[in-house]
This record gives C-alpha cells, structure tokens and sequence, in this order.
C-alpha cells in the first residue's frame, strides 16, 4: 500500500471515531434540551 | 479432503507453498497480498461513505439546533454551544476530519496527473496500469487491484495531458528564438561583469591575484560555452520550422542564418530583443571552428550588420516577419 493510500486509510479510522464521538454529543445534546423543554426554568440558566 | 482443506489453509495462512517453485511461492504471495488489502477503490469508496455519514450528522445538528455549521472552518466557536463543550469539540474534530480526509483523496488524485504528465510509460499504458511502486500493471494482476485508481481520477488525468499540450503549443519557434537570442546577449562576457568568490571585480584585479583571473577566466568559459550551446539550439529551431538549404539565408524577426554553399557550416546573425540595435554574430560547422572562437560574441554594430547584404536584414523584412 503506498504512502497516500495509507493515509486516507488512516484518516478514515479517525473520521469513524468522530463520527461516534460526535454521535454522543448530539444525543447528549438533544436530551438536555429535551429537558430543559420540559423545565422552562433551566432555560434562565442560560441567560 | 479435510485434511488437504487444512494443509492448504495452512499455506496461505503463512504465505508458502511447500514443494512448489520459487515463482510459484512468490505468485502465491503476491495473491495472497492482494487478497489481504483491499483496493484503493475500496478504502476510497468506504472514505467517501464515512464522509457522507459524518455530513449527515452534522445536517442533523444544524436542523435540531438551528445554526449553521461551516464545513470549512474546523476552528470555529459557536456562541450556541458555549454550554456544550463537549458538542463543540466533536464538530471542530469531525469537520477537521473530513477536511483532510477530502485532501488526501484529492492529493493523490493530483499525483497521479503528475504522473501522467511525466512519464512516457503512463501516456502508453494510460494511468489505470501504471503506478510508481509497482510500475506497470494490468487488470489481471493482484497488485493491479491493490492500487487500481478511480474512474474520477483517470478523468482528472486525461485533463491534464489536453492541458499539457496546450502549453506546448503556446510556445513558438519564433517565441523561442526569442528567447534564447534575449538570452545569448546576456552572456556576453563583454556585456557581464564579472566578481571573483572574494567579490572584486574584474577591473579591479591585482596583477599578481592569479586565484581570482582563474575564477574569472572559469566563469567566462562557462557563459560562452553557454552561448555556443544556445546558437545550436537556435539553429535547431530554425531547420524545425523550415530546413535551410545550403548557400541559402533564412531571416526571422531576431535572427538570420545563412548557410554555406557546401552545406557544412551555418553563420548567425543574432539579435538581442530588448536592443533592436546590438547583434552578435555566430558560427556552427566543423571547418569554421577557428572563426567561431574568434568571432562568435563579437559585438556587430548596426552599420556592420547591415553589410551582410546576403541577410538582407532590413527592417521592412524584420517587421513582415514578426507580423
């Protein structure tokens, strides 16, 4: 495999952990928000 | 049978073939690599589909969240996410991520043009079978599916000889000559000013500093052998646009060129372009080599030239060739 090869090999392992990462963020995101629906009082926080 | 199964199993799993000839083993082995790594195909379709994952993702945030994510800037704060950190960290990551992992597949596109601009084996064979590890290969060879390239890319290749072409065509002869006659005068060791490695200048050498003459003398040899190499240049152009036959004058915008009657000798006459007054004369042939020491880089002033009546360097004449 040559050297540019490789590289985009590599680079694809990496976007793949990100992908997960960026995945959990979201829903952890996306929960937090769906509670501060829920709590209109955490939206002051905020602020 | 089984056992046969497993004692084959066995071979590929370390790559040897026992009791087969030595190009057996290594076909064996060079199948077996194939079959171990997949294509460039492969890895740049599955790059292509992380790719297109992460973009979906990142869409989703922008529609769940309400603000625009720049796919260009990894390094951008969003003011909306100053209470998630952690959200903010897996965009700049992921947006870095596909930045580069999209560099990578364009450079070695790229290279691979690069490629086909420089080696004549590629133009031949054409870029899907050549590459600069494993040379030429074909589709049936398993070192051929290891690297083959995309259709995108041969494309890109294909642009890149149209493009390669037409540069060359941009070029001239009568442009050239140009060229290399603007080129000629500059070395005229009469027109240069010379420095020795201590940066004195010629005229102002000590008689007794043999060192520096020497360099001087060196750095003098070297332009007119220069010069002399650009004359033959100059007359190659030439014969390239219209063979010159003997005793016969050829006159371009900057220089003129007449051959001699037995055919064996050429004399130039040089003009530099950026002085349409300043010509240098220049011999090529075998029985003149004495004169061309002694008379190439002779300054000819305009009056001088003009006499070289056979050139019939006259400026109307000039002025239709360079139209």
């Amino acid at each position: 495999m040559d050297e540019d090869t490789q590289k985009i090999a590599d680079l694809t392992k990496a976007l793949d952990q990100s992908i997960h990462q960026l995945k959990k963020a979201y829903n952890e995101y996306k929960e937090d928000a769906d509670h501060e629906k829920e709590d209109p009082e955490a939206l002051l926080d905020d602020l | 049978m089984e056992l046969l199964h497993l004692f084959r199993q066995f071979e590929c799993d370390r790559n040897v073939y026992v009791g087969e000839s030595a190009p057996k083993r290594q076909e064996a082995k060079k199948t077996s690599e194939a079959v171990s790594e997949p294509s460039y195909e492969q890895m740049e379709k599955d790059a292509k589909r992380h790719i297109a994952v992460a973009e979906g993702i990142l869409k989703d945030v922008e529609d769940f969240s309400g603000f625009k994510i720049d796919r260009k800037d990894p390094e951008k704060v969003y003011p909306e996410l100053r209470k998630k950190p952690n959200l903010q960290l897996a965009i700049s990551r992921i947006v870095q991520n596909i930045v580069d992992l999209q560099q990578a597949i364009r450079k070695r596109d790229v290279s691979l043009v690069k490629l086909g601009m420089s080696s004549n084996t590629l133009r031949t064979y054409g870029p899907e079978y050549y590459h600069p590890k494993y040379g030429v290969t074909s589709p049936g060879d398993p070192l051929f599916a290891v690297w083959a390239p995309t259709k995108e890319s041969y494309s890109y290749a294909k642009k890149g000889k149209k493009k390669e072409k037409r540069e060359s065509q941009e070029l001239s002869p009568e442009v050239q000559i140009a060229i290399l006659a603007e080129r000629y005068h500059e070395l005229n060791p009469k027109n240069r000013r010379y420095l020795t490695s201590k940066g004195v200048p010629e005229n102002e050498l000590k008689d007794n500093d043999t060192e520096g003459k020497k360099e001087i003398e060196i750095a003098k040899n070297k332009d007119r052998r220069e010069r002399s190499a650009i004359s033959r240049d100059i007359l190659a152009l030439v014969r390239r646009v219209k063979p010159i036959k003997a005793g016969d004058t050829e006159v371009y915008a900057n220089v003129a060129i007449q051959r001699s009657e037995n055919g064996e000798n050429y004399m130039l006459v040089i003009r530099d372009p950026s002085l349409p007054n300043v010509w240098d004369v220049a011999y090529i042939g075998k029985a003149d080599v004495r004169n061309a020491k002694r008379e190439a880089g002779k300054k000819v002033a305009p009056d001088v030239a003009a006499n070289y009546a056979s050139y019939k360097l006259d400026e109307t004449e000039v002025a239709s060739k360079t139209a």
